[in-house]
C-alpha cells in the first residue's frame, strides 16, 4: 500500500515537473514546483527522512516559494499564459510527457528495473535494503554531520547564496 | 560599482576558481563553478548598457546549461563507481556528458558562438577576465579526468576550434571579438594535447594567458576597441605600436617569440605519439590565426594611418592610465623562448 502510495507520488512528481518546464506564466510554474515540492517530500518521508521531508515543506514551500510567489504576482500580465490557452505550452508540456512515458518503456525493456504491482506480499512492512543502521536515523545523523565534519560546506554554500543575492541586486540595480 | 561589492565580487571570483582546483569531491567542483559564473555577471554588467544585459545573459545560459551537463555526467558517475573522489570516469557516457559540458564552458567548437557574442558587449578589463581567468577550473576538471576522455571526440572539437578561430577571426574589425576568436583557436590547441600530454595543456594555458593578458593590456591603455583606433596608436604611443606586434606575432606562433614553444612542444608529442595528419592540419589552420593578426601589427605599426593635425601631438603628453605589469608581461611573452628547458619542471 504504501508503495503504491509512493508509486502514485512520484507519477505526480514528474507530472508537475514537465508542467514546469513547459513554460507557461511563472505564476502557474509556481503551481507546478508546489506540487513537485510537496510530492517530493512525501517521497522523502516514505523512506524515513521525516525531518528533512518537513524542513524542505517549512523553508522551501513556505519561504523561499512564498516569496517567490508574491514577486511574481507583483510582476505579473493581465492574462498570464497557462498550460491550455497557448498551443505551444500545451505542445511543450504533451511532448515531454510522451518522452518521459518512452523513457519509461525503454528503461523497462532494459529489463534491469521493473514494476512491482503486487502489494500483498508483506503488506506495509516491505524491507529496504539499505544496510544495518542501529538505533539512530542515518538522515538526523547527516544534518549533525552537516554542521561538525561539514563546516567547510556551509560556509562555501552560505556564501555562494549571499554572492547570489548580491549579484541580483547589483543586476538590477540599473545606474 | 560599489567599491565594497566590488571587493566581494572579485574575491568570490578568485575563491570560486581556486575551490574548483583544490576539492576533490564532485559536488564541490559544482559548486565553484556555479558561485564562478554567479559572481562574474555582475562584473559584466558594470555598465547596464542593453549590449552588457545581453551579453551577461548570453554567458548566463550557456554556462548554466553547461552546469546542468556537468551534474548530470557526475551524477551518472556515481550511479557507476558509487563515489564522489574526482578521478576518472568511470562511465563513457558520463565521461562523454562532461566533456562536452567543459567544451561549452571553454568555448570550445562547436559551442563557441557565445564567445565573440559575450566578449564583445562587454569593457576590455571583463574580457581580459572572462578570457583568462574564466579557463582555468574547466581546464583544472578536463586535467583531473583526462585519462576517461574519448580521443575521437576530444580531437574532433579542438582541430574545429583551431580551424573555426582562424576562419572566424577573419572577417573582423572589433578588437575584442579578434580576441575572443584567437582564444577559440587557443582553446582548441590546449584540448589536443590533453589526452597525451596533459603537462602540455597546462604550459599552453599558462603562455596563452600572459600573452592574452599584455595584449589586452596593451588595448586597454588607449581603450582601443577596433583596428581603426589601433591604427592611430602611433600618435599616443609609438612604442606601443611596436610592443602590440611582437605581441601579436607571438600569439601567431612565430619563433623566436614565445607564442611558438608551446605549438612546437605540441606538435612534438602528436607525432611522438605517431599522428602525423593532425598537426600537419593544425599547423596549416594556425596560419589563418596568424593572419589576422599580422593584419592588425600591419595597420598598428607598419604603416602610419593618416590623422588629423591635432592627434598628431598626443605623445608629448605622459600617459595617466597606470600601466600595471605591462613590461613584465610583455618580456614574458615575447623573450621566453630559450628558457624552454625550464618547463621540464612541469613534466
Amino acid at each position: 500500500m504504501m508503495m503504491y502510495i509512493v508509486f502514485i507520488m512520484s507519477v505526480i512528481f514528474v507530472i508537475s515537473i514537465v508542467g514546469v518546464s513547459s513554460k507557461p506564466s511563472p505564476i502557474y510554474g509556481g503551481l507546478g514546483l508546489i506540487v513537485s515540492g510537496a510530492m517530493g517530500c512525501g517521497i522523502v518521508f516514505s523512506f524515513g527522512g521525516s525531518f528533512l521531508g518537513l524542513m524542505m515543506f517549512l523553508i522551501y514551500l513556505g519561504g523561499m516559494l512564498v516569496v517567490f510567489g508574491y514577486t511574481a504576482a507583483m510582476a505579473t500580465e493581465q492574462y498570464p499564459e497557462a498550460w491550455i490557452s497557448n498551443k505551444v505550452v500545451l505542445g511543450g508540456f504533451l511532448s515531454g510527457l510522451v518522452v518521459e512515458f518512452l523513457m519509461v518503456l525503454y528503461v523497462l525493456w532494459g529489463e534491469k528495473v521493473s514494476f512491482v504491482f503486487e502489494f500483498n506480499g508483506l503488506g506495509d512492512w516491505v524491507i529496504y535494503d539499505v544496510g544495518e543502521s542501529g538505533v539512530f536515523s542515518e538522515e538526523i545523523m547527516g544534518i549533525a554531520a552537516l554542521y561538525s565534519y561539514g563546516t567547510w560546506l556551509v560556509v562555501v554554500t552560505g556564501w555562494s547564496l549571499f554572492i547570489g543575492v548580491v549579484a541580483i541586486m547589483e543586476i538590477t540595480r540599473g545606474n | 560599482m560599489n567599491p565594497f561589492i566590488s571587493i566581494m565580487l572579485l574575491s568570490t571570483l578568485i575563491l570560486s576558481t581556486m575551490i574548483v582546483t583544490i576539492s576533490s569531491h564532485w559536488l564541490f567542483a559544482w559548486i565553484g563553478l556555479e558561485m564562478n559564473m554567479m559572481a562574474i555577471i555582475p562584473i559584466m554588467m558594470k555598465k547596464p548598457t542593453p549590449r552588457a544585459t545581453e551579453a551577461s545573459t548570453k554567458y548566463f545560459l550557456t554556462q548554466a546549461t553547461a552546469s546542468a551537463l556537468l551534474m548530470l555526467a557526475i551524477i551518472i558517475n556515481l550511479m557507476y563507481s558509487s563515489q564522489w573522489t574526482i578521478m576518472k570516469l568511470f562511465n563513457p557516457t558520463a565521461s562523454i556528458l562532461m566533456t562536452m559540458a567543459l567544451a561549452i564552458k571553454l568555448g570550445l567548437a562547436p559551442f563557441h558562438f557565445w564567445v565573440p557574442e559575450v566578449t564583445q558587449g562587454i569593457p576590455l578589463t571583463t574580457g581580459l577576465i572572462l578570457l583568462t581567468w574564466q579557463k582555468l577550473a574547466p581546464i583544472s576538471i578536463l586535467y583531473q579526468i583526462s585519462p576517461s576522455i574519448n580521443l575521437h571526440l576530444m580531437v574532433t572539437m579542438s582541430f574545429l576550434s583551431i580551424l573555426i578561430g582562424g576562419w572566424g577571426g577573419l572577417n573582423q574589425t572589433q578588437l575584442r571579438k579578434i580576441m575572443a576568436y584567437s582564444s577559440i583557436a587557443h582553446m582548441g590547441w590546449m584540448t589536443t594535447i590533453l589526452l597525451y600530454n596533459p603537462s602540455l595543456t597546462m604550459l599552453n594555458l599558462l603562455i596563452y594567458i600572459i600573452m592574452t593578458f599584455t595584449m589586452f593590456t596593451l588595448l586597454a591603455q588607449n581603450s582601443t576597441t577596433t583596428t581603426l583606433l589601433l591604427s592611430q596608436t602611433w600618435n599616443t604611443m609609438p612604442i606601443m605600436t611596436t610592443f602590440t606586434m611582437l605581441t601579436l606575432l607571438s600569439m601567431g606562433g612565430l619563433p623566436p617569440l614565445t607564442g611558438f614553444m608551446p605549438k612546437w612542444m605540441i606538435i612534438q608529442e602528436l607525432t611522438k605519439n605517431e599522428s602525423l595528419l593532425l598537426p600537419t592540419l593544425m599547423a596549416i589552420t594556425a596560419l589563418l590565426n596568424l593572419y589576422f593578426y599580422m593584419r592588425l601589427a600591419y595597420s598598428t605599426a607598419l604603416t602610419l594611418f593618416p590623422s588629423t593635425n591635432n592627434m598628431k601631438m598626443k605623445w608629448q603628453f605622459y600617459p595617466t592610465k597606470q600601466m600595471t605589469l605591462l613590461p613584465t608581461a610583455i618580456v614574458l611573452s615575447t623573450m621566453l623562448l630559450p628558457l624552454t628547458p625550464m618547463f621540464f619542471i612541469l613534466l
